[in-house]
């Protein structure tokens, strides 16, 4: 088990350096530069060249690479004007060349816990609803119960988010005037300790945004593009876990386990239930996934200024470091999220482990 | 070891005929199920209204015909522009910011929706079967040499990838057509000589798929695979014979295309490895069984085994999970459309026109209505005709 826990973990550093490299070489493939507009007029073009020189544009590729991965004392000795960085494996991520003043660090810090509170409580309501009503449903197998559930289950899957997102606004922001409209409104729950990063001009740490202060004007803020994500998550998993269990019933352990006396409870709950989540494991990986570009879709229609919106500003305006950072926060979240499924399947269904 | 091949066994043949083969009893299965048939019914219909002239018979508008009187008519309201060809016609389903009709943008949309998820699909299918295929029969070190490579593409954040590539195909696009050459327009021959292609393809595979000692439905996938190669070829050998360079061309055929032609290239490149896995997957389990065996041993070639034996197996499966990935796909166009990196406008998706319109969601609901229904009632089509083939294919699933 741990001689695979370790493989695992080993085989995820190639994978994380070629997303790198395929990101960098297909942001720098495509035509136009950071700095060609600023706001709507074009910049005078030795504005131009003194910022592509300061940022080291104009050094070779294989140059700018190596300075990104591992920083500029390396690749670049002895010619450190401007910027210098510590590179990639230090944990530095570059400036934006937007965002002036700001880096790129900075700005994932800030957009990043944003994105995680809103997959996650997704996620959660996912689970929370999709599979339990999964259980349900087969349990009533062929029954009005079961049909409403999956019939219910096949429209939430059938639903774009780029449909409910809007909808969802429409009914309850707008007509009905539940909840706001747009935006985020996380405060961190250690605000004294985030006051003191602010009051010394300095950038608020991660894990700091990353807990938010249960207020009643977050969760008001965060219901809708929580049900707008969450919603296809708890269909498919319902769809999935009524499946795998509707199969596991039918198995013939199952029906041993009838046979030697054991209360219907004791046979769903301890033979049944636990067999049947396995193939549910193997799908969050990919759920996961799903989820990082579901947010993609409800920042844009909920105006919450996470990476995902990020992202995609920063693609438009070549801001090259930033796509690279953001790009590799999502495959570091991807792939740490599918070693921990494997991990766990390898533990729940031992003959993986022997492959 | 040659001559064994050609003895078929003809007695065997008859004798399946004379059995219920498994793919009638999943027919009957599959009609038995009200949902799943009203579902393919839904998709045959709508297929047949994206198809580019009838759309053009049946929508009342073009998609881009504005009326600046009609702006946010809402359903039912006639038309009030001053152009006659248009006199007496009804916005059956009102019209949007710009006076456009929407049930005919609806209508056009069908066709950026169909095509993406029927196209994701083949590409899709074809590309990660033949890897699948490959790494299941090939040696352990090429196999592991695959599989390595489809488990790096399973960690990418893949919208992340399509959404770079739709950026630089579209860059490139601004680029190239920035340089001012002369619009390119496709001769008139050319939709004709595309037209025969495909008809000979379509012809030859289903007479290759009906002959008794034929390969079966393999040929069909081969011939319009080749028949799609053909004139992407053609077209790239017309549009370079202007003096534009290849990827200049290819920014033709997009433009041809409305866009979606490097949609297709970005979806396609990165979504095969499901297919591949479970391809990979039945064809290692099929490999090992008796019949395969069988066939080795009165010395069969590997190219037959895998057509004829493994492929028949896998293919089943395969469809099922490319009917039920295309919801997939036509989500992220819509998605795509929806943030701008989709179809170009003026064309309409169901995508773009959601984007266009949800800002003023409050004054003109049914601009946004309209193409949230097209696109979940289509998606719902397409997950219940998933789930019938699933249902009728699988026997476990059956009666009970």
């Amino acid at each position: 088990m741990l001689q695979f826990v370790i493989r695992r973990i080993i085989w995820t550093i190639p994978v994380l350096f070629l997303v790198t490299f395929f990101t960098f070489a297909l942001v720098r493939a495509i035509p136009g530069g950071p700095f060609d507009f600023a706001g709507d007029k074009s910049l005078p073009p030795t504005v131009v060249k003194n910022l592509e020189a300061k940022y080291h544009l104009n050094d070779p590729l294989w140059q700018q690479f190596c300075s990104y991965l591992i920083g500029d004392a390396v690749c670049r000795p002895g010619k450190q004007n401007g910027v210098a960085s510590k590179g990639v494996l230090l944990g530095d991520l570059g400036p934006s060349f937007r965002y002036r003043g700001r880096t790129v660090n900075d700005i994932i810090a800030t957009a990043l816990p944003i994105s995680a509170q809103l997959g996650f409580m997704a996620v959660m309501l996912g689970m929370l609803i999709g599979i339990p009503a999964g259980i349900i449903a087969a349990l009533k197998h062929n029954t009005p119960i079961d049909y409403t559930a999956t019939f219910i289950a096949v429209l939430g899957v059938s639903i774009s988010n780029v449909v409910l997102g809007p909808f969802l606004i429409w009914i309850f922001a707008l007509k009905l005037g539940w909840f706001p409209v747009a935006t985020w409104a996380a405060e961190p729950l250690f605000s004294n300790i985030a006051e003191k990063y602010i009051a010394a001009g300095e950038q608020v740490p991660m894990w700091v945004n990353l807990i938010p202060k249960p207020t009643k004007e977050f969760f008001m803020h965060a219901v809708l593009p929580v049900v707008t994500l969450g919603t296809a998550l708890s269909a498919s998993l319902a769809r999935l876990t009524r499946g795998s269990l509707l199969q596991v019933i039918r198995e013939d352990y199952i029906r041993t386990a009838r046979a030697k006396g054991l209360r219907e409870r004791a046979v769903i709950v301890t033979h049944a239930l636990k067999n049947s989540l396995i193939p549910v494991v193997t799908i969050l990986g990919p759920m996961f996934a799903g989820v990082l570009t579901g947010t993609f879709v409800v920042e844009q229609i909920f105006a919450i200024p996470g990476l995902g919106r990020h992202f995609v500003t920063s693609v438009g305006n070549r801001d090259y470091p930033v796509v690279l950072g953001t790009t590799l926060v999502y495959a570091v979240a991807i792939v740490i999220a599918n070693m921990l499924v494997d991990i766990t399947y390898a533990w729940l269904d031992p003959r993986v482990r022997l492959e | 070891m040659t001559t064994a091949t050609d003895t078929s066994p003809k007695d065997l043949d008859l004798a399946a005929q004379r059995s219920r083969s498994p793919l009638r009893d999943a027919l009957t299965q599959f009609l038995k199920n009200k949902v799943a048939l009203a579902a393919l019914i839904f998709i045959i219909i709508e297929v047949i209204i994206a198809i580019p002239p009838v759309t053009d018979l049946v929508a009342p508008f073009p998609y881009d015909k504005t009326s600046l009187y009609d702006n946010l008519a809402p359903p039912g309201s006639p038309y009030t522009g001053r152009d006659p060809e248009f006199q007496g016609k009804v916005f059956i389903l009102g019209a949007d910011y710009l006076g456009r009709d929407l049930l005919s943008r609806t209508l056009y949309g069908a066709q950026v929706s169909l095509a993406v998820g029927f196209v994701g699909a083949t590409v899709s299918l074809l590309v990660g079967m033949l890897v699948g295929l490959i790494s299941g029969y090939s040696r352990p070190a090429i196999d592991n040499l695959i599989m390595r490579l489809v488990d790096f593409l399973y960690a990418l954040p893949i919208l992340v990838f399509i959404i770079l590539m739709q950026v630089y195909f579209k860059a490139v696009a601004r680029k190239e057509s920035a340089e001012g050459l002369e619009p390119f327009t496709l001769p008139s021959w050319f939709g004709w000589v595309m037209f025969t292609l495909f008809a000979v393809a379509l012809i030859a595979g289903i007479y290759m798929a009906r002959r008794e000692d034929g390969g079966g439905a393999q040929y069909l996938f081969v011939f319009l695979a080749g028949a799609m190669f053909a004139s992407f070829l053609l077209f790239v050998i017309l549009v370079m014979r202007t003096g534009r360079s290849f990827m200049a061309s290819l920014v033709e055929i997009d433009n041809a295309f409305g866009g979606m032609f490097f949609l297709f290239i970005a979806l396609g490149l990165l979504n095969w490895i499901g297919m591949a896995r479970i391809t990979r997957g039945q064809v290692l389990s099929v490999k090992n069984k008796e019949y395969v065996e069988a066939a080795k041993a009165i010395g069969a070639t590997d190219r037959r085994i895998i057509f004829q034996h493994i492929l028949p197996n896998v293919l089943g499966p395969a469809i099922i999970y490319e009917t039920l990935a295309i919801p997939g796909y036509i989500f992220t166009e819509a998605f795509l459309s929806f943030i701008g990196l989709g179809i170009n406008p003026p064309r309409p998706s169901w995508g773009n026109m959601i984007s266009e319109n949800y800002q003023g969601l409050r004054a003109a609901p049914w601009t946004v209505l309209v193409p949230s229904v097209a696109l979940t009632i289509t998606v719902l089509a397409f997950n219940f005709l998933g789930d019938g083939l699933r249902d009728a294919f699988d026997p476990r699933l059956r009666g009970e």
